[in-house]
């Protein structure tokens, strides 16, 4: 792809989703879990009067589950008509704003399996890979 | 692009012209020459044709003038609508109805056929004026109607409110923001609850922010409000055409169409309701030859009556046909493999009814393409109760079955019970919920007890499954702890079962927000949905059916129901206090005969004599106990914990001493059949296998206190007979002693035939008919006797439940001669006695020619 991407840190990986889908960033989201819930669900945020459901992104992507850590940061997509409920995502910390240029992108390789097809593309950035995150996976997992 | 947005204001004005438009047109069917109906549609037609000539949309202006034309000749009494006529007009409704709701496509329709058929009528008038035509006289916009009809275009009336239209998203959005006010509302309360004292003027201010938040939520939340007339209009449409269908004569009647709902749950009444009425016109009402073999009129009557009940809202669907035949169910169940002989043997009959609503279980004979597939009653009964409503089947054999719905004024705000069970907090809807237990070990009369691998609680001699919440959402495994210390049960109602539901901590009742849940929880189904909480945190809203469907509970017989006599008759319902006096019996009393129930210490219980007294507000209330008066048995307890219950609309405030609060709960009752002869009792009946005396207040009154109520002197001879129309047997006893307690002699109607046809056998002297039945019967029946020359000078008193029901121009009109209260009977005697001396003066010949009028 090509445009802005907002990156952040999950398990020590960096990865990246469009700017255009997300809504806004929290540091500390005041979440309740829920019980009876799908297991990739963190729980229910209250966004100013709106239901925000968050993800467990680690869970998603298949990183072990790290014991004793709670994450409170989390990014919220933005709604739209197909999908009116609004989501968000726990990651560990959001680290900046990137531009990014097709030719840096390329098709996720196999070792990339175990991320459930939720990576779209990698981009090799000059010190490191950042991973782009495909929102529709979260939407098809709830 | 603005013409779109113009675009859809015309669609949504035409679709609200085109349902008065047919409402008109099946009220001409039905015969009605009010001139008013023909202005109306006329008005209606003429709207939307001129707004479709603004907009160039030719097919639709032709058609709508070709009819337009139609009701120019009627309006002028050219010819008369007949039945063929009017079909053809609602054919062509529905072709104008479905080119407005795809205008883009709408001038790609032929409508020569539908157009032809319209002209037919005319003879030698051509009327279907060619488009172009029709542009020319509409190119000015919205003037230039055809001549005949300037004036009657002009007429419309003006919008007696000045009203706008907002988006309900709009509304959704402004329904939101004034929830998160609330929950600022309250979070600046308790911050600044401390400084109050310290800060000047600082609680003025509060209060004021207070007050005007939650008015603001009020108004937002009775801006989505919508009258159920917007589902009730398409009723009588269907019915006159279900009707030819079917070959049956079927009238429709409708009350209550301007009780508002919030708009959504509006919109998710229309497929529930349209389903029961066609069920009640397919299977309910029989043909008319069978009809008449059964001795019943050849008409069969669908009702459909919305009715405020305090804080929600009940629509009953009923019909008099045949009623369902219960065995006729039994026989489907068991053929399906949902239960066995044996089980549905020993099933009382409403267990057995309500499979009726089991998917897949059709009670009709044969298949018709109406109803009878078998889908559809489970669907009314699921989205009844995705809006927090319920449903309930009465049936009786030969006289018709009632389909009750009951229904929360508003989805979007609900009063909740907030538990918490595992440090997690839930709401559950009150609606659900019939009452809260606290179980301590080592209790006879509640306990939980195993029963094969589940747990069930003893309660009041019945058993009932219950679960822990913490186990259905895997919080904890097997929590049921007998020896435990305390357990906190709620009873839920789902469906017609009853289930205990065991929480950890019971916290306060709380109004809440509804937001609807996150499709990502489609698979979980213990909830209904989402609210945030006072401290701004998100709380899951429990759904009772779906815990009980993932806990897999198994149900138990309550056999005890089989003691109930069957029912005769379809009564209403009623709110009773189910209380203890110091022996064992329960005794209950109607909730509209109760002031208030206030709970005393029975250190505050004063001698004098032989008479004992509280102070209450100030002032010596005496009080009785009940047990000395009623055939109870009377126990020394030395409880310390009492109540009194301060009677409505009695001379002289007298309270009655008990001991303990059972439940207070909306029930039928049905007397069992023996007659008590007991004075101070109306009767006994069945609540939940308990018997339950019912206290006849003011008998008791006058026995415990002859000083204040003493008996009337004794008359030799009967003042008179006194027909009772009432359709509840508790009222009907009860206005039926105060009657003969003043010596008249009364005759029962449960409903307006009977009554009438009593008029017609017996000389009566004066009429009570239940205000309940007033619309449209009762107002039909005082009409009815106005209108026979030997009847209308006989009192017609309507007996309201309700203080505050006053006479109103609408029951002067119909003819009744004044309004009583039911529970008043000092008063009500009053007026009988009133108005039987007023007609007899008249009798007597002064102004016998006043009667006339």
């Amino acid at each position: 792809m090509k445009g802005r991407v907002l990156t952040f840190y999950l398990c020590d990986c960096l990865y990246g989703l469009d700017i255009s889908k997300v809504k806004e960033i929290s540091r500390h989201a005041d979440f309740t879990p829920v019980p009876d819930a799908p297991e990739h669900i963190a729980g229910l945020l209250n966004m100013r009067g709106k239901i925000v459901t968050l993800f467990d992104l680690a869970k998603l992507l298949g990183h072990p589950p790290a014991d004793g850590i709670r994450r409170t940061a989390c990014i919220i997509l933005k709604n739209t008509e197909d999908e009116p409920d609004y989501a968000g995502l726990l990651i560990d910390r959001p680290d900046s704003v990137i531009d990014i240029e097709e030719a840096f992108c390329e098709r996720p390789q196999d070792h990339l399996e175990n991320h459930s097809g939720c990576i779209r593309e990698v981009v090799k950035l000059k010190d490191r890979l950042l991973m782009i995150i495909d929102p529709g996976c979260i939407y098809q997992a709830g | 692009m603005q013409n779109q947005e113009f675009l859809k204001d015309f669609i949504e004005e035409a679709v609200s012209h085109l349902d008065s438009l047919e409402m008109g047109l099946v009220q001409m069917g039905e015969g009605s020459e009010d001139p008013e109906i023909l202005n109306t549609i006329f008005r209606a037609v003429h709207s939307i044709k001129g707004t479709a000539g603004f907009f160039a949309l030719k097919n639709i202006v032709a058609l709508a003038h070709a009819m337009e034309n139609i009701f120019g000749e009627l309006k002028k009494s050219v010819f008369v609508a007949d039945q063929s006529l009017i079909d053809r007009l609602l054919a062509a409704t529905d072709i104008l109805r479905a080119m407005i709701m795809d205008v883009e496509t709408s001038d790609g329709l032929d409508i020569s056929d539908v157009l032809a058929q319209l002209s037919e009528q005319q003879g030698e008038r051509e009327i279907a004026v060619p488009p172009q035509a029709a542009r020319d006289d509409e190119s000015a916009g919205l003037e230039g109607p055809p001549a005949p009809s300037e004036e009657e275009a002009k007429k419309q009336p003006e919008n007696p409110k000045d009203t706008i239209r907002v988006p309900v998203s709009l509304l959704n959005d402004l329904l939101n923001l004034v929830g998160e006010m609330v929950l600022g509302r309250n979070q600046l309360l308790r911050t600044l609850r401390s400084y109050r004292k310290a800060v000047p003027g600082l609680s003025a201010v509060l209060q004021n922010i207070d007050g005007t938040t939650s008015e603001l939520q009020d108004k937002i939340m009775q801006a989505r409000m919508q009258p159920v007339s917007k589902v009730f209009d398409k009723f009588p449409r269907m019915i006159r055409e279900l009707s030819k269908e079917l070959g049956k004569d079927i009238d429709l009647q409708m009350e209550g169409t301007g009780v508002e709902l919030d708009k959504s749950l509006i919109e998710a009444l229309a497929d529930p309701l349209n389903h029961l009425i066609r069920n009640a016109a397919d299977h309910g009402i029989e043909r008319p030859d069978e009809r008449e073999r059964a001795g019943k009129p050849k008409t069969g009557t669908i009702s459909l009556k919305a009715s405020h009940v305090g804080d929600h809202v009940t629509i009953d669907v009923a019909d008099d046909g045949a009623g369902i035949r219960v065995d006729k169910i039994a026989d489907k169940a068991v053929q399906q493999g949902l239960l066995s002989r044996m089980e549905a043997a020993e099933l009382s009959e409403s267990e057995l009814l309500n499979y009726v609503f089991h998917p897949g279980l059709s009670s009709a004979e044969k298949v018709t393409n109406i109803s009878g597939r078998g889908i559809g009653m489970d669907v009314v009964k699921t989205n009844i109760e995705k809006i927090g409503g319920a449903v309930e089947i009465r049936t009786a054999q030969g006289k018709g079955t009632v389909f009750h719905l009951t229904l929360p004024l508003t989805l979007a705000i609900i009063p909740s019970l907030i538990v918490e069970t595992g440090g997690y907090k839930f709401a559950l809807p009150q609606v659900n919920l019939q009452e809260m237990l606290r179980i301590k070990p080592n209790n006879p009369d509640k306990r939980f007890e195993r029963l094969k691998n589940s747990w069930v609680l003893r309660l009041r001699g019945k058993l009932i499954p219950v679960v822990q919440l913490a186990d259905v959402l895997g919080i904890r495994e097997d929590s049921f702890d007998p020896e435990d210390k305390v357990s906190h049960v709620l009873v839920l109602k789902s469906g017609t079962k009853r289930y205990g539901l065991a929480v950890d901590v019971i916290h306060d009742r709380e109004e809440i927000l509804v937001k609807s849940l996150p499709r990502f929880f489609n698979r979980s189904a213990c909830y209904s949905g989402v609210t945030i909480m006072g401290d701004g945190k998100t709380a899951l809203i429990l759904d009772p059916e779906g815990i009980a469907g993932k806990a897999n509970l198994r149900f138990y017989e309550e056999t005890e129901q089989t003691a109930v006599q069957k029912a005769e008759s379809m009564d209403e319902r009623q709110n009773l206090l189910l209380f203890g006096c110091s022996g064992p019996e329960t005794l209950g009393i109607d909730l509209s005969f109760v002031v208030r129930v206030e709970k005393i210490d029975a250190s505050q219980i004063e001698k004098v004599g032989d008479k004992e007294f509280i102070q209450f507000r100030g002032d010596a209330l005496r009080i009785i106990r009940p047990e000395q008066y009623l055939p109870l048995r009377r126990v020394q307890t030395d409880v310390q914990n009492l109540y009194v219950i301060i009677p409505k609309l009695v001379k002289h405030p007298i309270g009655l001493l008990i001991e303990k609060i059972h439940d207070t709960l909306v029930t039928d009752v049905r007397y069992t059949g023996e007659e008590v002869k007991a004075k101070g009792l109306i009767g006994q009946t069945i609540i939940g296998g308990t018997l339950v005396q019912l206290v006849h207040i003011y008998e008791l009154l006058e026995m415990a206190a002859p000083e204040y109520y003493p008996p009337l002197p004794y008359a030799n001879k009967s003042k008179g007979t006194v027909l009772l129309v009432e359709d509840t047997p508790y009222f009907a006893r009860m206005v039926g002693n105060f009657l003969e307690s003043d010596y008249y002699e009364t005759l029962l109607a449960a409903n307006v035939k009977e009554a009438w046809s009593i008029l017609q056998e017996r000389p009566i002297d004066a009429v009570l008919c239940d205000a309940q039945m007033l619309h449209p019967h009762g107002a039909q029946l005082a009409k009815r006797i106005r209108a026979d020359a030997r009847l209308q000078a006989m009192p017609v008193i309507a007996l309201a439940s309700a203080a505050g029901s006053r006479m109103t121009q609408e029951t002067m009109e119909a003819g009744f001669d004044d309004v009583a209260l039911k529970l008043d009977k000092d008063r009500l005697l009053e007026t009988i006695r009133e108005l039987l001396r007023g007609r007899r003066e008249l009798h007597e010949g002064k102004g016998a020619d006043l009667l006339s009028m």
